[in-house]
């Protein structure tokens, strides 16, 4: 006989596990967030966000014409996202969130993936995120864009 | 659908054991000179396109290239040895048939421990526009990662979710994993964790399947008699320290299911196997000899609808 009741506290007991690992994930961006505010004097801002997937180009594109079609077909259909590791810089006139990495992180939490410049780092563990995004950050064009985004003019005081 | 033969792209897979990822100085002018002298073979005699080495330096690509002399070849250098993570792999390609898109290496990491999943090198077929997605690997030895330690069939699962990746968005894509995986074709890593199944059949039917040709290359390559014997290999990879075998086969070069498909590329299995000069099985079955790996070939043929 099927044992439904092992079943049943098999995946009650993954379930505790996944959100014991998402709430770690979401604990390392805590901790980097924490060391980037005091590093950059609040100019920087790491989180995981979605960003409409590129759309792929179809054969009305390339017909040219029918850019008015497609335009009416993405205004009925929502775009599709994916999840990226983005920065911004909150104290800037245009604080909006800018893609570093593409980023993956299944249900269970674990392994989750950064993907960005030549590099696709899968990590098994806390400290292999932890590992991994610290490298991203020493990563020269992952560094380049953080630089543009504290050159940014800052808002105006409104005092 | 009607499809005639346009050509062929030969891949070639390689561990040279040049320059094995570990602090050590260069391998001496001799054993360079000697690999170049097998490639120079290897091209001659089965005219790789696509050639993808393990345990290379810069130099070792430099003198490879020099050495070969022909001025179609390109080189992708993915190796680096400057970070306590060294590379040490490297594609080689043919740029009359096949032009380079990108590349970027994957990478599983376990705590404060990184291990190389790929190297993944993104080309274009001249002939037929089609696009190749290669991952190249030269997966940690069982002295670092024992076969038994999880982290194996982590990388195995690894490698099959990007494919699934490629697969989501491309059905048909044409993929091909080679290299050195230290592991056998029998291995958990490569057979449940990666799927690269013996049974054609069944990866010609299901895409989450790949076909790994090199199932068929456990064996002793020649029937039992011995003056047969003496030329034959029973594996890609030679170690006399081996507990239940001396032989295994470590090199694979491993197929997506487009290539079993009535599709612009498909694979020529005739062309698959391990080759294995004399003079290089020579030195691979001699201990004091640094070198232990013979190449592995697999081939596709490239078709258009006729």
């Amino acid at each position: 006989m099927t044992d439904f009741a092992d079943a049943f506290k098999r995946g009650q007991d993954a379930a505790a596990q996944a959100a014991a690992s998402r709430a770690e994930i979401s604990a390392v961006f805590t901790e980097v967030n924490e060391q980037l505010n005091v590093a950059t004097e609040g100019k920087l801002e790491i989180e995981r966000k979605s960003f409409a997937k590129p759309q792929k180009k179809t054969v009305a594109d390339l017909l040219g014409g029918a850019a008015g079609l497609n335009s009416f077909l993405a205004r009925l259909e929502p775009a599709e996202t994916e999840p990226w590791v983005a920065a911004r810089n909150p104290q800037a006139a245009d604080d909006g969130w800018v893609q570093l990495a593409k980023w993956y992180r299944p249900q269970e939490g674990y392994p989750c993936e950064l993907t960005y410049d030549k590099t696709d780092a899968r990590c098994h563990d806390r400290a292999a995120l932890a590992e991994a995004l610290a490298e991203m950050l020493a990563n020269a064009s992952i560094g380049e864009q953080i630089r543009r985004l504290l050159a940014l003019p800052l808002k105006e005081s409104k005092a | 659908m009607p499809w005639s033969t346009v050509g062929s792209l030969v891949f070639v897979w390689w561990n040279t054991s040049l320059s094995p990822p570990i602090a050590k100085p260069p391998a001496s002018d001799e054993n360079v000179r000697f690999v170049v002298e097998q490639l120079r073979d290897i091209r001659l005699e089965i005219g790789f396109d696509i050639l993808a080495l393990g345990e290379v330096r810069s130099s070792d690509l430099q003198a490879i290239i020099d050495g070969l002399g022909d001025p179609n070849l390109r080189v992708h250098d993915a190796t680096d040895r400057s970070g306590r993570l060294m590379y040490d792999t490297a594609v080689i390609y043919d740029c009359s048939k096949l032009s380079l898109e990108s590349t970027h290496s994957m990478t599983d990491r376990f705590g404060n421990k990184a291990l190389k999943t790929g190297e993944v090198v993104v080309l274009r077929v001249a002939a037929t526009g089609d696009r190749i997605v290669m991952v190249v690997s030269h997966w940690p030895g069982r002295r670092n990662v024992p076969d038994c330690a999880p982290a194996r069939p982590e990388l195995g699962s690894s490698l099959r979710r990007y494919a699934e990746r490629i697969h989501e968005e491309v059905p048909n894509a044409f993929i091909v994993l080679a290299g050195d995986y230290n592991d056998d074709p029998f291995s958990p890593s490569l057979a449940n964790h990666m799927l690269a199944t013996r049974d054609r059949s069944l990866a010609r039917r299901n895409n989450r399947f790949l076909y790994n040709p090199f199932w068929r290359k456990l064996g002793e390559s020649h029937d039992h008699n011995r003056s047969a014997e003496m030329q034959g290999v029973c594996g890609t990879h030679f170690y006399y320290g081996g507990d239940h075998s001396q032989w295994f086969t470590f090199d694979q070069i491993i197929f997506s299911s487009a290539f079993l498909q009535d599709s612009s590329m498909c694979l020529n299995e005739e062309l698959c196997g391990i080759v294995a000069p004399s003079e290089l099985r020579a030195k691979v079955i001699t201990r004091r000899e640094i070198f232990d790996h013979f190449p592995v070939l697999g081939t596709i043929e490239v078709r258009c609808e006729s």
